[in-house]
């Protein structure tokens, strides 16, 4: 497009600071976005990448305000109107969708008149055109029966049906901008990939340009044409895909890249097949109690998990891969005893988990340890670190106050922390750091199993990777077995020696990971490998998009309904 | 306990319910007249530099009898609030851990007595066994036991999903070292928050019932019974209905905003909402 | 579906009205202390206690005594007075219409006053009109309603002489002088009522806004009175009613004080005057009175709660 031409979105050298405490969100970014076009905004968590989509539109919130440089869109500044003018810009001009489709529909008021909304505040149309104009776009976002669904409540649609309701929402008026933020991190790999096609899709059908809040470079590098990397505020680097991610210049962006889950761990040496597996799990069943519609009604529980067998071998690193719902937190849970099988059972050391109590229990339990996904309601907040990673060790070795110490302090390090952070309270460390203090206390009960229930999927990439790689060398050094349980194909690929794959509380695939990564046999796991997106290393210095088992079908509304 | 910052409503609480607590204790050491000699040359006599509040239809003296009555309201809220919190929070927390039916029968008995004003259970139980100070305690402690065991049950079930309680669990720890450790201390500050409001209501609900002359017996003198003693004599000495009932609305008013302040500042999604990207 | 859920709703009322009416049952029985003891006085002697102890139906062994006293309250029958021989029921009946009257028009007032201004407050957050009516419910919180009566009825009737200081005239009979004789009771129950209400609403409403979807509807373009009253009101509400049922059932035999106070002649004061004159059979039936408004009340919240919130519709 020639410079001439008035761009739709212009944002020039804009600040915004947070009133209260004076602190800093944005540092003189510039952006524009041109008419059709997908610009992609991409940082970490706190490097402002949602307030500046939310400044565009005038949308921050309180105590957050531009305090520099010129917002323009579709040739208005939305700082110099009013209330009115700025609603109408926003009702006529841009569409916007959350990352939270839960949250985003009011659930008291039926799908249909928050789709309406717009266009009859707006567009002046009336019930019926709106209603007629809303069905048909819940058509095109392949929305069964749509002229039902509008009478429906959002609670009455799943997660992936209400960001496609969101979709609809923000599309209705026919905007010349969408903005997107995050539209797609709460949903699972399958549901997010066609959100995503079904979003750019209709975006170029309707001739709008999008913008695209992400923190993920795979997503930038399939759908955006240009993108803007910020961290803490600053735009780092600003331009083309091609010149910015995948032939990267500048040295954040490197990083963020080298943090990209990538690479598949070489099989560990089998230590002869003679070794008897560390786990056995037999034929386990897990339900969660329903409740009864009336006193008298029978109960319908719901199945977690059906009838899954598996061993775990001794040092043997397993990924549990599935989508949510599909049992593989409960299964975590289990192993550890935080849940009880409804039927079958987990062997550790040569008793059934659910038949053991008392001393015995406390003392089996210690070995078989957990990391869950959220370090913050991980610690105790009246705590400190040491009386945290303390709690791990044996009763008995907290008699000694000063070698309970050194041998808390000894464990930080091994995770990577120093003595200092012995006396800190939880709220004052980072993600990251509270992550590593987790693990410190379930090292310190020396496991020989450690489940890490989606350990580092709440945390940035470059956390991420730091804390796979202390998880791994942590491994190595101690022989335990790690049951890595995670939605994310690409970190299981990089962990894993072996692979699981649950689907609606079945195991449909077990196998290594070259097995069931390469040569997938269930079409879930074929349609769950399609779905995803990865970015890797192709050449020194340039990155692309993997594409996975050319033998890989395509989603189908067959398994994914 | 970290640096605490109440804010300024919470701090002008705190010295509210500082300066009624304050006045009653120093009525302990030394008080301007004797609150229950009778001088029926002084009846009904109006403010003045003598007797700052004024006197009573028998002479005594209202600023001493303020100070003395301040004993038996504060006391009663105070033992109201421990005994309440000694009960509930340990009920609670084995009702959230004990679970099955256990739990469901507790609630639905629990529930069952939320069906009553608290007043009136406290009305209900004072008529079977008469004034005096320990029964207006136990009516009072019977009223609001079940709403503390309903909080901390519904606190200690949530602190029971977190990661926190679980990596205990799954350390081997017994259940009441989890309890102990983990789950009371955390209980702690909402209860404290609930606490502020308790002590308010059973402050307000003592005077009631001594208002209405059911509550702690006649001789000596409480907020609640003096204005009820005053208001035969509305019309010609208002002071003797003004000043108890002033006591009162000064300590709940203090006891509110501490509360209020208290709230604010426990509950996470109180602090600082910025910081969104 | 609903019919479920209404069902169930109802059982839970059963079942909350049979243990409440228990617990009224044992409170008389159980606790230390002796009503017939009471009821004779300190100086009695022990066979008049043991007499009066025959016919309060006290000496017979305590499972018979509830059967007896489940199956006359299936038939609705409280029992007799002691002081007056009246029945218990017609007691009530007489009497409620007063509370009622007193509380619900006092509930409604208030209501319509602190709904929307804790909305106002909320919207408003951290300005002058928020930290106002803070400030100022957190003062209504605090003045006892047997303190702020007291103070009323000083300026109004004594000082001023505008309103009568006692006397109930049913609305029925005269509509006006029923009206007048309502102001001040109702007028202090309002304003205790009014801060409960419009605190809670100004702290669900602040849970509202911050959600998502409200941002939604403003990036939509959504006029704001358009916000706050499509889809701020009914999610904001729904919890607010949930208190509004709680304040209105405990009122209902809580307005004790202030009936005693203006000299109506309501279930509070029966209750209280029942309880100086050791009237057992009048206290029980007052109990088991309220607790079976309450579950009707509460019956109701629930309710209105599944047509405002489809969620709980289950």
């Amino acid at each position: 497009m020639s410079a001439a031409l008035a761009k739709l979105v212009n944002i020039s050298d804009v600040s915004v600071v947070a009133s209260g405490q004076g602190r800093v969100i944005l540092d003189n970014v510039s952006i524009d976005v041109d008419a059709g076009e997908v610009v992609a905004i991409v940082g970490e968590s706190g490097s402002g990448k949602s307030t500046l989509a939310r400044a565009t539109i005038g949308l921050l919130p309180r105590g957050v305000h531009v305090s520099a440089g010129r917002i323009e869109v579709a040739g208005v500044e939305p700082a110099l109107l009013d209330e009115r003018e700025l609603r109408s810009l926003r009702g006529r001009t841009t569409g916007m969708v959350f990352q939270e489709p839960m949250s985003a529909l009011n659930p008291t008021m039926p799908v249909g008149q928050q789709l309406t909304e717009v266009c009859r505040t707006h567009l002046g149309m009336s019930r019926g055109e709106a209603d007629e104009r809303a069905a048909t776009m819940l058509e095109r976002v392949r929305i069964r029966d749509p002229k039902a669904a509008l009478r429906r409540y959002p609670h009455e649609f799943s997660g992936g049906m209400r960001q496609r309701l969101m979709l609809a929402a923000a599309l209705l008026h026919q905007p010349k901008l969408l903005i997107a933020d995050e539209p797609t991190t709460a949903l699972d790999v399958i549901v997010q990939r066609e959100v995503l096609e079904l979003m750019t899709e209709l975006v170029r059908e309707i001739g709008a340009a999008l913008m695209l809040v992400t923190h993920d470079l795979a997503v930038v590098a399939a759908y955006a044409q240009r993108v803007a990397v910020l961290d803490a505020g600053r735009r780092v680097d600003w331009g083309p895909v091609a010149d910015v991610v995948l032939n990267p210049r500048e040295a954040h962006v490197e990083r963020l890249l080298a943090a990209l889950p990538t690479g598949r761990r070489g099989n560990m040496q089998k230590t002869g097949a003679t070794a008897p597996p560390v786990l056995e799990i037999e034929q386990l069943c897990v339900t969660y109690p329903g409740r009864r519609k009336l006193p008298w009604s029978p109960r319908v529980d719901r199945v977690a998990l059906q009838s899954v067998t598996l061993n775990v071998d001794a040092g043997e690193t397993l990924a549990v891969v599935g989508e949510s719902g599909s049992g593989k937190s409960s299964l975590a849970r289990v192993l550890v005893r935080l849940l009880r099988p409804a039927s079958g059972c987990v062997k550790f050391a040569g008793h059934d988990l659910a038949q053991v109590r008392g001393a015995k229990l406390r003392e089996l339990r210690r070995e078989l340890q957990i990391v869950f996904q959220d370090p913050a309601s991980a610690l105790d907040p009246r705590m400190s670190i040491f009386e945290v990673v303390a709690e791990g060790l044996a009763p008995s070795a907290l008699g000694d106050r000063a070698e309970a110490r050194r041998r808390v302090a000894a464990l930080l390090l091994e995770v990577g922390l120093e003595e200092r952070f012995l006396e800190m309270l939880p709220h004052q460390l980072s993600g990251g750091q509270r992550q590593r203090v987790c693990i410190a206390r379930a090292l310190a009960a020396q496991p020989r199993v450690l489940v890490a229930d989606e350990a580092v999927s709440a945390l940035d990439l470059s956390v991420q990777s730091r804390i796979l790689a202390l998880i791994e060398r942590l491994q190595l050094k101690h022989g335990f077995a790690c049951i890595f349980v995670t939605h994310n194909l690409a970190v299981a690929e990089r962990i894993a020696d072996r692979v699981v794959v649950l689907y609606r509380g079945e195991l449909v695939e077990c196998g290594t990971t070259a097995e069931v990564l390469d040569r997938p046999s269930h079409p879930y796991t074929r349609a769950l490998l399609a779905a995803s997106l990865e970015l890797g290393p192709i050449a020194p210095g340039k990155y692309g998009l993997r594409a996975r088992a050319a033998h890989a079908a395509t989603p189908t509304d067959s398994i994914i309904s | 306990m970290r640096g605490f910052k109440l804010g300024m409503a919470g701090t002008g609480g705190a010295l509210l319910l500082g300066f009624m607590v304050l006045l009653t204790l120093a009525g302990l050491v030394v008080m301007p007249h004797d609150p229950i000699a009778l001088d029926f040359t002084q009846r009904l006599a109006a403010p003045s530099a003598a007797h700052w509040l004024g006197t009573d239809q028998f002479g005594r003296d209202v600023l001493s009898r303020v100070m003395l009555g301040g004993r038996g309201s504060l006391l009663v809220a105070s033992l109201t609030v421990l005994l309440t919190v000694a009960i509930g929070l340990p009920f609670g927390a084995l009702v959230a851990y004990v679970g099955g039916w256990f739990e469901r029968l507790s609630m639905t008995v629990l529930d069952a007595l939320l069906a009553f004003p608290s007043l009136l259970i406290a009305l209900g139980i004072m008529a079977v066994i008469g004034p005096s100070t320990s029964g207006v305690v136990m009516a009072l402690t019977i009223a609001y036991t079940p709403g503390v065991v309903r909080v901390t049950r519904s606190v200690a079930l949530s602190l029971r999903e977190t990661g926190f309680v679980q990596a205990s669990e799954v350390l081997g720890w017994s259940t009441a070292h989890v309890v102990c450790r983990h789950v009371i201390p955390n209980c702690i500050a909402p209860i404290a928050v609930m606490g502020a409001s308790l002590f308010a209501a059973a402050l307000l609900a003592e005077s009631a019932l001594s208002f209405l002359g059911v509550g702690l017996p006649p001789p000596a003198p409480t907020w609640g019974g003096m204005l009820a003693d005053g208001r035969p004599f509305l019309s010609e000495a208002s002071w003797l209905s003004l000043f108890p009932g002033l006591a009162i609305a000064v300590s709940l008013l203090g006891c509110n905003l501490l509360g209020d302040a208290l709230r604010d500042r426990l509950d996470p999604r109180m602090r600082s909402a910025g910081g969104s990207t | 579906m609903m019919l479920t859920f209404i069902l169930r709703r109802v059982a839970q009322g059963l079942l909350t009205l049979a243990i409440a009416g228990t617990a009224v049952f044992l409170l008389i029985r159980v606790i230390p202390g002796d009503p017939a003891q009471m009821l004779v006085g300190d100086v009695g002697d022990p066979a008049m206690v043991a007499a009066t102890r025959a016919s309060l139906g006290l000496d017979r062994p305590l499972p018979e005594q509830w059967l007896l006293f489940a199956s006359d309250l299936a038939n609705g029958d409280l029992g007799t007075s002691i002081m007056t021989g009246q029945q218990v029921r017609e007691v009530i009946m007489q009497a409620f219409p007063v509370t009622a009257s007193v509380v619900l028009l006092a509930t409604a007032i208030a209501a319509l006053i602190g709904i929307p201004a804790g909305m106002w407050a909320a919207w408003r957050q951290g300005r002058a009109a928020d930290y106002l009516l803070v400030g100022i419910t957190s003062v209504l919180l605090s003045v006892p309603t047997f303190w702020s009566g007291l103070i009323v009825l000083v300026i109004f009737s004594v000082k001023l002489g505008w309103l009568p200081a006692l006397g109930y005239v049913p609305l029925g009979e005269d509509l006006r002088a029923g009206l007048i004789a309502l102001i001040m009771p109702v007028g202090v129950l309002v304003l205790a009522e009014l801060a409960t209400l419009a605190r809670m609403m100004r702290s669900s409403t602040l849970e509202v806004l911050r959600l998502d979807y409200i941002t939604s509807a403003q990036a939509r373009g959504v006029a704001p009175w358009a916000v706050l009253l499509r889809h701020v009101f009914r999610n904001a509400f729904a919890p607010t009613m949930t208190t509004l049922g709680l304040m209105l059932g405990h009122l209902l035999g809580g307005v004790v004080v202030i009936e005693k106070i203006f000299g109506l002649p309501g279930i509070g004061r029966l209750l209280v005057d029942s309880i100086v004159q050791r009237d057992y059979p009048i206290v029980q039936g007052c109990l088991l009175f309220v607790a079976f408004i309450f579950v009707i009340v509460n019956l109701i919240v629930d309710l209105l709660y599944a047509a405002l919130d489809p969620r709980v519709r289950v």
